[in-house]
């Protein structure tokens, strides 16, 4: 924080400077893109993927961020809350406790990590955690990181990573960004696709953009839908409503399939449409971070891991004995989050 | 008019329905696509073929053919060669596939770009990992070899046969060429090695660095007994008996030396040579092989010749060090310094102390058996003792003694007695059964040789395992059972079966007698107590009973007699003392207080049968409205078969922690139990107790009696459990 933000003549400067800043720059870019696709949604007729109540009323809640001024835009991680839950606040310094236990869990993740797949925090718009060996670290960073040697332990990411040949990645509700920040920093020559709620690329879209400026992003909309792919290799990002989804991934390609924390808020109809949608492009591998049902979640009438079955032979591969949102000094639950990863079913 | 692809596989099938779907799904998933598979079924009596059928009729690329009767092994990969190059000759390149294996999606990709490259090559296989039978990723490096880039023939042939490793490369994509040329397998034992030897002498193996094969490991099961078995299925020829070295440079003579198959690039000359060379090369390799094998089974099974092995080790490391020039000084340096004259104090101390132990052993022995009954003797000294007495057994000499006995069972045909059992029930639900699991399965023990012994009717418990149940309340009254088995104490002094007593002894008789059973084995209990000892006392780690127990389901003991009228939905409960929950008015109220409020939601069946039969007693709850109590149905006999009835059928299970409670988990019937010691609890029982349930997908709640009201506190205006409570049994 700067002191000078605290007077009318600083905070004027300030605002300005932040104006021309890229971070600010993606921002105006993205909301314009993002009104565009709402708009755009509101007259397609209620389908599979219209959002549960739930959805419905957690994007409500960010819809301040239509009209962020430069200084919110700036500190944009610190408004993802509404996606991960994690707040700054957890996260001061003089929190050592805390930071005792995050740096053993590093340590835990680094000594199952053969290949180098660390990536910390972004510091800039916000980018928020422990300061462990001068990089950010907080429970998303670790969250990847756990998801990138699961996906090199089950032998699929050295495919993405030392590859000539350009490789397609779809994720399922990419949330804020995070992940396909650290996928794209470790796997460059793959273009990554994101479909989500439009309301949510006003995160994931900025924070992207902001921190690959020269990526080249292709939004749902820019060509007709049917075409959204034509060219693929050509873009970085391809950014489509999840409404969109099937009538975009078609085949002859893509290569790995992601979903973390949603499938298992889903109803078993979308969960189910999600899979095919992967299994009928010939997507070779899907990645599930996914509890078998979410405790509230009343709409998932199978396991996560039941349906998915139906398209992937799934095999689980296990990185610390406690998932992802404990610590090591936790205990393990039967209702843990699992790293699934499926192979696909030859079609019956 | 149909286009050849560019890769054809030949899956050779047999017996392994259970995992084909999942290996052909991995092949057909291939990136790379321009494939034909064959499948070639060789009689397989599972349901193989069917399989193969439906996958044939929905995928043009594969074919399908079943042998009218069993090839075996070697002619089945003849033929799945043979009819993948007949349906498609074009072809540039092979592999064999399994209905086991699993291959990553690139594996082809990877695989044809190699070749492609490298035209000197004529073999490219990945890096692979081992997976169990659950697909889970074994902890084990990626083997690595490849004769990349050497061009001499002599060369690359001997790296080859001193470097190879037959089982990971076979699996390798192939250039058909060289498929034709070096002749299939041929009716050897290890012939993928004679295959690999031939080929090696065409072209290079290059090992592509990704790990793109998941090779299902079962253990190490490979013996040339085993091959015999599996290549003739129809009878062993002679040849069969030849060393396999032997036989393949013998082959190779005749094909390289003799028909110079190998001309132009191998000239008779040097085939004679490659054959002369193989025959040494192998030979001192398997001659190295079998002198490994010898030295570790030899310490497997002799402990005592382990500290020689050890010196000779040493001996051979300090010639080595001898040949470096610092070691003098560093030898100069250790003389002067005290740490010698220390070492060899320590070791004479040892000694000694090693040899009191020794001298006080057998005269101790007895002083604490004639002690056993003061109970701080035998709660606290004995286990102490026992505890110092296993840090000095090492683990390995009972594993392998409980293995040999298992291996003689296996090669027995005579009836296995299993037990008697007459120890606590928590030990026989959760080790005894479970190890009884593993040793069947492992040692493919034949069921119906089985007969099971124990007391109280569990009958059901062993129908898994046994073919007949023999209860020992059929030859001793209670009175009689509770004085042998105290006798049995003293005897061998541990109520645990450390070792056969004569009570044992006379129980096994009087059960070949019954049965007329002459010249039964026996697997006495004593073998899964020294065996799990180490475990308990926290000597050897968990994986020493995982390795040597299968947990699973318990099979229905059966519906309630009609004649008790219990309730449709009710639930179980069964309250004693033991050193975790003592007798003490605290206790007595609390457990009283249990009933009460349970049975204000649910009816309340009270298993206390009212016989004494251990060392727990029994807690006599006062009855009162929904309360049923059944002791009077219960007999010495019929007693746990009541009570795994009255459990399995109830709506949840509620006690004393340990013995009775584990069988609700084996019923997947939700179990709270408690305790007021934690003192007294042992943790290697509980985190099983954990493992029992995670494997159950079932729970078993443990509550401190002292933490009731905390729980009570946070949990108060929970929904209770649904209750449907409208009727009686019929």
């Amino acid at each position: 924080m700067t002191a000078d933000v605290w007077t009318a003549a600083g905070l004027r400067s300030r605002l300005e400077s932040l104006r021309e800043s890229a971070g600010f720059r993606a921002y105006q870019q993205v909301r314009d893109r993002v009104l565009q696709m709402v708009e755009a949604e509101a007259g397609r007729p209620p389908g599979v993927q219209t959002p549960s109540e739930y959805w419905s009323e957690e994007l409500e809640n960010f819809d301040y961020l239509l009209d962020a001024s430069p200084l919110v835009v700036d500190k944009l991680r610190h408004h993802t809350y509404h996606v991960t839950g994690l707040r700054v606040y957890d996260y001061r310094s003089n929190n050592t406790a805390t930071q005792r236990h995050f740096s053993r869990k590093l340590s835990a993740l680094r000594k199952k990590d053969t290949a180098g797949l660390f990536v910390p925090e972004w510091p800039e718009l916000g980018g928020f955690g422990f300061n462990i060996d001068g990089r950010l670290v907080n429970l998303d960073t670790l969250k990847f990181y756990e998801v990138l040697i699961a996906l090199d332990h089950g032998a699929v990411l050295d495919e993405f990573r030392r590859t000539d040949e350009r490789k397609i990645v779809w994720e399922i509700g990419a949330g804020w960004g995070g992940f396909p920040y650290q996928f794209k920093t470790i796997c460059p020559n793959v273009t990554y696709v994101i479909a989500d709620f439009p309301e949510l690329f006003l995160y994931s879209g900025t924070y992207l953009t902001a921190a690959f400026p020269q990526a080249r992003v292709r939004w749902f909309g820019d060509v007709p839908a049917e075409r959204t792919f034509e060219r693929w290799q050509d873009f970085d990002f391809i950014l489509i409503p999840n409404t969109a989804a099937r009538e975009v991934i078609r085949p002859p390609r893509l290569d790995l399939t992601i979903n973390m924390v949603s499938f298992q808020e889903m109803t078993s109809a979308q969960v189910a449409e999600y899979a095919a949608i992967a299994h009928d492009a010939q997507c070779p591998f899907l990645y599930s971070l996914n509890r078998e049902r979410s405790g509230y979640n009343t709409e998932l009438e199978e396991s996560v891991s039941q349906i998915l079955e139906r398209y992937y032979w799934l095999r689980e591969i296990e990185i610390l004995h406690v998932s992802y949102q404990k610590m090591l000094e936790d205990e393990p639950t039967p209702t843990d989050y699992r790293h699934l990863i499926g192979w696909r079913r030859q079609p019956a | 008019v149909t286009t050849s692809p560019r890769v054809i596989i030949g899956v050779p099938l047999y017996n392994h329905a259970h995992k084909l779907p999942e290996a052909l799904d991995s092949l057909l998933g291939q990136v790379y696509s321009d494939i034909g598979v064959m499948l070639v079924d060789d009689a397989s009596p599972d349901d193989t073929a069917g399989i193969c059928e439906r996958y044939a009729a929905r995928d043009p690329r594969v074919r399908f053919h079943r042998n009218d009767q069993r090839l075996g092994m070697i002619d089945n990969w003849r033929a799945a060669f043979e009819r993948a190059y007949q349906q498609w000759p074009q072809a540039e390149y092979f592999a064999w596939g399994s209905d086991h294996d699993l291959w990553h999606p690139w594996w082809l990709s990877h695989l044809v770009k190699e070749l492609d490259e490298h035209p000197e090559a004529v073999l490219a296989y990945p890096l692979n990992r081992r997976v169990d039978a659950d697909c889970k990723l074994l902890p084990r490096k990626p083997w690595l070899f490849d004769t990349a880039g050497e061009t001499e023939i002599r060369r690359r042939f001997s790296r080859n046969v001193r470097g190879m490793s037959a089982g990971n490369m076979i699996y390798g994509l192939f250039r058909t060429a060289i498929i034709l040329r070096v002749g299939v397998f041929r009716h050897v034992l290890v012939p993928d090695r004679l295959v690999l030897a031939e080929a090696a002498a065409y072209g290079e193996f290059r090992q592509v660095p990704r790990i793109l094969w998941f090779r299902r490991w079962y253990g190490r099961i490979f013996s040339l007994g085993r091959q015999r078995v599996s290549f003739f299925p129809h009878g062993r020829p002679l040849y069969a008996y030849v060393p396999w070295w032997i036989s393949h440079a013998a082959s190779l003579a005749i094909t390289f030396g003799v028909r110079g198959t190998g001309v132009p690039e191998i000239s008779r000359g040097r085939g004679w040579w490659l054959a002369w060379s193989y025959f040494w090369t192998a030979g001192l390799l398997h001659a190295w092989q079998q002198l490994r094998e010898l030295r570790v089974q030899l310490l497997e099974r002799a402990s005592t010749l382990r500290p020689h092995d050890r010196r000779l080790r040493l001996l051979a490391r300090g010639i080595v060090r001898r040949l470096d020039s610092d070691w003098m000084i560093q030898q100069a340096r250790k003389a002067v310094s005290s740490k010698r004259r220390e070492k060899a104090a320590s070791s004479v101390k040892r000694r000694v102390r090693y040899g009191v132990a020794t001298v006080v052993r057998t005269p101790g022995t007895w002083l604490l058996r004639s002690m056993r009954a003061v109970p701080i003797v035998r709660n606290r000294v004995i286990p102490w003792l026992i505890r110092q007495d296993l840090d000095t057994i090492p683990t390995g000499p009972v594993v392998s003694e409980m293995r040999t006995t298992l291996r003689a069972l296996q090669k027995s045909r005579s009836p296995i007695i299993v037990g008697p059992w007459l120890s606590e029930v928590g030990f026989e639900l959760l080790y005894w059964i479970p190890f009884l699991n593993w040793a069947i399965e492992e040692h493919e023990l034949d069921r119906d040789r089985i007969v099971a012994v124990s007391r109280g009717g569990p009958a059901s418990w062993y129908s898994g395992i046994a073919s007949q149940y023999v209860d020992i309340f059929d030859h001793y009254t209670i009175e009689e059972y509770r004085a042998r088995n105290e006798d049995r104490w003293q005897e061998v002094g541990n109520q645990k079966q450390y070792d056969a007593g004569t009570f044992d002894r006379e129980i096994l008789t009087r059960v070949q007698e019954q049965l007329g059973l002459t010249a039964a084995r026996n697997l006495h209990p004593s073998v899964m107590y020294r065996l799990l000892r180490f475990y308990w006392y926290e000597k050897a780690p968990v994986g020493l009973l995982t390795k040597h127990t299968r947990y699973s389901a318990l099979p229905s003991p059966g519906a309630t007699p009609a004649e008790l009228s219990l309730p449709t939905d009710y639930v179980a409960a069964r309250f004693y003392f033991r050193p975790s929950f003592p007798d003490t008015p605290e206790n007595r109220r609390f457990a009283a207080d249990v009933v009460r409020r349970l049975s204000r939601e649910y009816p309340v069946v009270l298993l206390n049968p009212g016989l004494h039969l251990d060392d727990h007693e029994d807690l006599d709850v006062s009855t009162g409205l929904g309360v049923h109590k059944i002791d009077r149905w219960m007999t010495p006999a019929t007693n746990l078969d009541l009570q795994s009835r009255i459990i399995s059928g109830a709506k949840a299970f509620v006690g004393t922690y340990g013995g009775l409670s584990y069988l609700g988990p084996y019923y997947r019937v939700p179990t709270l139990t408690f305790y007021s010691t934690s003192e007294e609890l042992v943790p290697a029982h509980l985190d099983i107790t954990w493992r029992l349930c995670r494997a159950m997908q079932s729970s078993l709640v443990m509550l401190k009696t002292a933490d009731a009201p905390l729980v009570h506190s946070a949990l108060d205006g929970i929904a209770p459990m649904p209750s449907t409570a409208t009727g009686t049994h019929a």
